[in-house]
């Protein structure tokens, strides 16, 4: 156990905040949808390795990343046009991008936080249980909640700006429509009027790998992401990424 | 925030503000949840008469206002529910708190954004509540539960060496049957679900007393554009340099007052 | 004993005991949704004999007190718990494999932690905090899953052992279980209380009904108020409930 003076306390405090703030700020962004706003403000610029996790695979590197965020973007263009065919009165004077995120809101709760700051002041490491819930009026589906649970681990890095995002694992147990059992695997029931939302398709992670699956009846436990412990620099810990 | 021009002293101070306010909020989600409003507003409000709390449906813009509405009227439909649940469950009469057969209102906090001024007066933050409200004896003797998804925006202030809150505004994005089937578009949820333009003719579902009627914010719609609010909270020296979160916003913003 | 003078060094030192608590209760949620209860036990919790002797696991249906017995349920009776389930699958499947590596399949617990609420004590040496859990569990059985809302409230006491923080009385009360899709309204009320009954198997100290939503929020256990030392404040131990203190039921 390493004993830190006062002012060592006070700046990992500081720190801290600023990392559980920046987790804070993806949550009411995204909620927003500032997609483009969360990719440059929260990742890091200076890091050779960025990496984006999900249950099927990473996006490696600023090039993957952007285009991810960047996806993320065009599909909320499509469903504001969507939106402006089915309630053109209300909605059709205005530029699609002007309307990014009509009839959606999707919540990325952190909860049950363990941060650990490296000893050296330069890392940190993240793990959040994520209670998400969406609703949104234009999925392949239609109308659709959606309850997205699972975890969230980050290694941040400081840089000259501050607190960044370095690499983030975004593991989910469930993916299922509000009300229903998530061990239904019963599959969507795709309505045509959306047709345009289910001819997208975000681009593929560039380091395809069964990370992780989503709950089923045969599915064992398995610890992971693994919860981070205390460390002195980033090279004695492990990585969130790939 | 990091901020070499503060003694180290001040920094610490702004360390504690920070952990004492998430406390507050906790306590307000207790509190609430416990139905003990008035001892909330007593412990954790300041004695200032221009404090605010504010919700889709309207504001209370005073602290006589806030009292009415979250302490008076809460008790009178305790009194109320009371009288309705006694006949047919005569055990509730042993029950010490009867404000607690209201309702659990669980309005459980995720994703802090905490930002405390550097003058070390005051602090915001910012909260998700992916929340629930659930009742167990009730006079059509059959359980209720809903959920209902929150953000709230919080100022707080230091008040004779103690933190307090100012101003509590809470934005509701939908609400729904507890597990129904696609439950945010329920069609009687009990928050409007139709197009803005009907939101906009009278406040949302609630007969409380509020002193100036919404709608401040708007829950999920096939219309409802992403609204940015409360805030989020960034860095800043001094409260009077900051927005407050007693702003009025919905309506209120797009009639451009 | 005499009250501590808050320096900036208490005061900051403070501040940090709160976030090691929530990185000490964070850690309990994920080792107990990997199934890492022996580990759990053995870094979370308390090792020293004494507060070893008094440490608590309490639920709706009473208390665990004594590491032993909490051991002997969270970790023994919790692998033969998996064990049975993992029986029962493979004669309805013969082709899942009955080996260790299965134990708990299809079962997935998430209780997630809320609203934390943390006191240290003036001392510096306990800590009591309360926080609030949206949850869910699911089970795998031959004919069905069970997906379950459980919503419940914790209130735990903490001890510094040699400068650690360390759980001593855990207290989980659940207010709520509703399966996934489940119409609440639908679920039974009874015309008078029924007491919680601890799952099958389960070796309790001190069975009472310790904790009940039927009134919706329960008092017990009490929110953590600001407190000196620990013999001034309500324990989330058995010692702590009410009816305990008056010596038994009304």
């Amino acid at each position: 156990m390493i004993n830190y003076t006062t002012e060592q306390l006070v700046k990992r405090w500081e720190d801290y905040n600023e990392i559980e703030n920046i987790m804070g700020r993806l949550t009411y962004n995204e909620i927003v949808k500032k997609s483009d706003y969360i990719w440059d403000t929260f990742w890091c610029k200076n890091m050779p390795d960025p990496c984006l996790g999900f249950n099927n695979g990473y996006y490696k590197g600023y090039d993957a990343i952007g285009e991810y965020y960047s996806a993320l973007k065009d599909l909320d263009i499509i469903k504001a046009k969507v939106a402006q065919k089915i309630h053109p009165e209300e909605l059709g004077s205005v530029a699609p991008e002007d309307i990014r995120g009509v009839g959606g809101i999707n919540v990325l709760n952190f909860t049950t936080p363990v941060i650990e700051l490296a000893a050296d002041g330069k890392t940190a490491k993240g793990m959040w249980y994520l209670m998400g819930g969406s609703g949104d009026f234009y999925t392949e589906e239609g109308p659709r909640g959606t309850n997205r649970w699972g975890r969230v681990a980050v290694d941040f890095i400081r840089e000259d700006t501050g607190w960044k995002i370095w690499h983030m694992l975004v593991v989910l147990d469930i993916d299922s429509k509000m009300g229903s059992n998530w061990a239904d695997t019963a599959g969507k029931i795709v309505d045509p009027t959306y047709k345009k939302i289910t001819e997208f398709s975000m681009p593929a992670p560039n380091v395809p790998q069964n990370v992780y699956e989503l709950y089923h009846s045969r599915r064992r436990i398995k610890a992971f992401p693994k919860v981070p412990r205390p460390y002195t620099t980033f090279s004695t810990t492990f990585s969130y990424g790939v | 925030m990091a901020n070499s021009k503060l003694t180290l002293s001040e920094r610490i101070n702004r360390a504690v503000a920070a952990t004492t306010c998430e406390k507050i909020m906790s306590l307000h989600c207790l509190y609430h949840a416990g139905g003990i409003h008035r001892e909330e507003i007593e412990e954790f409000w300041t004695k200032r008469e221009d404090c605010t709390w504010s919700h889709n449906f309207g504001q209370m813009d005073n602290k006589t206002n806030y009292i009415e509405c979250y302490a008076d009227e809460q008790e009178a439909n305790a009194v109320q529910i009371y009288e309705q649940v006694v006949p047919i469950y005569p055990e509730v009469s042993k029950v010490k708190d009867r404000r607690a057969l209201i309702e659990v209102a669980m309005h459980l906090l995720a994703s802090p954004v905490i930002e405390v001024a550097e003058d070390g007066q005051s602090a915001k933050g910012l909260w998700y509540t992916p929340g629930c409200i659930f009742s167990t004896l009730n006079p059509q003797k059959a359980k209720e539960g809903m959920w209902m998804w929150e953000r709230y925006g919080a100022d707080f202030i230091l008040e004779n060496n103690k933190w307090v809150y100012l101003n509590l505004k809470v934005c509701c994005d939908m609400a729904g049957m507890m597990d129904a089937d696609n439950w945010p578009f329920m069609e009687d949820s009990g928050e409007p679900q139709s197009d803005k333009e009907e939101d906009s003719s009278k406040p949302d579902s609630s007969d409380v007393s509020v002193g100036i009627p919404g709608p401040l914010h708007y829950v999920l719609s096939n219309t409802q554009v992403p609204q940015e609010r409360p805030y989020i909270p960034q860095p800043y020296r001094t409260f009077k340099e900051t927005y407050s979160y007693a702003t009025l916003t919905g309506i209120y913003e797009e009639e451009g007052k | 004993m005499t009250k501590q003078v808050m320096t900036d060094d208490v005061r900051i030192g403070r501040v940090w005991d709160i976030l090691e608590i929530k990185n000490l209760m964070g850690r309990h949620a994920y080792y107990h949704a990997y199934d890492m209860h022996a580990e759990e036990l053995d870094e979370l919790w308390v090792q020293k004999p004494e507060n070893q002797k008094s440490a608590s696991f309490g639920q709706n249906w009473g208390y665990q007190v004594g590491m032993g017995i909490i051991r002997k349920n969270y970790v023994d009776l919790n692998i033969k718990w998996h064990q049975e389930d993992l029986d029962k699958l493979c004669d309805a499947d013969p082709s899942l494999e009955n080996c260790p590596e299965n134990l708990g399949i299809g079962s997935m617990l998430m209780h997630i932690l809320s609203t934390p609420y943390i006191e240290i004590a003036g001392d510096g040496q306990t800590a009591q905090g309360m926080w609030y859990s949206p949850g869910q569990v699911t089970f795998a059985y031959p004919d069905k899953v069970n997906a379950l809302w459980m919503y419940e409230k914790y209130a735990v006491d903490f001890i510094k052992e040699d400068g650690e923080w360390k759980i001593w009385h855990l207290f989980v009360g659940t207010d709520f279980i509703l399966g996934v899709g489940e119409d609440m309204t639908k679920q039974p009320v009874s015309d008078t209380p029924v007491p919680d009954q601890e799952p099958e198997g389960m070796d309790i100290t001190i069975p009472m009904q310790a904790y009940t939503s039927r009134y919706n929020w329960s008092p017990y256990p009490a929110i953590p108020r600001p407190y000196e030392t620990f013999g001034e404040t309500i324990s989330n131990g058995p010692e702590g409930h009410q009816e305990l203190q008056k010596g038994g039921k009304d």
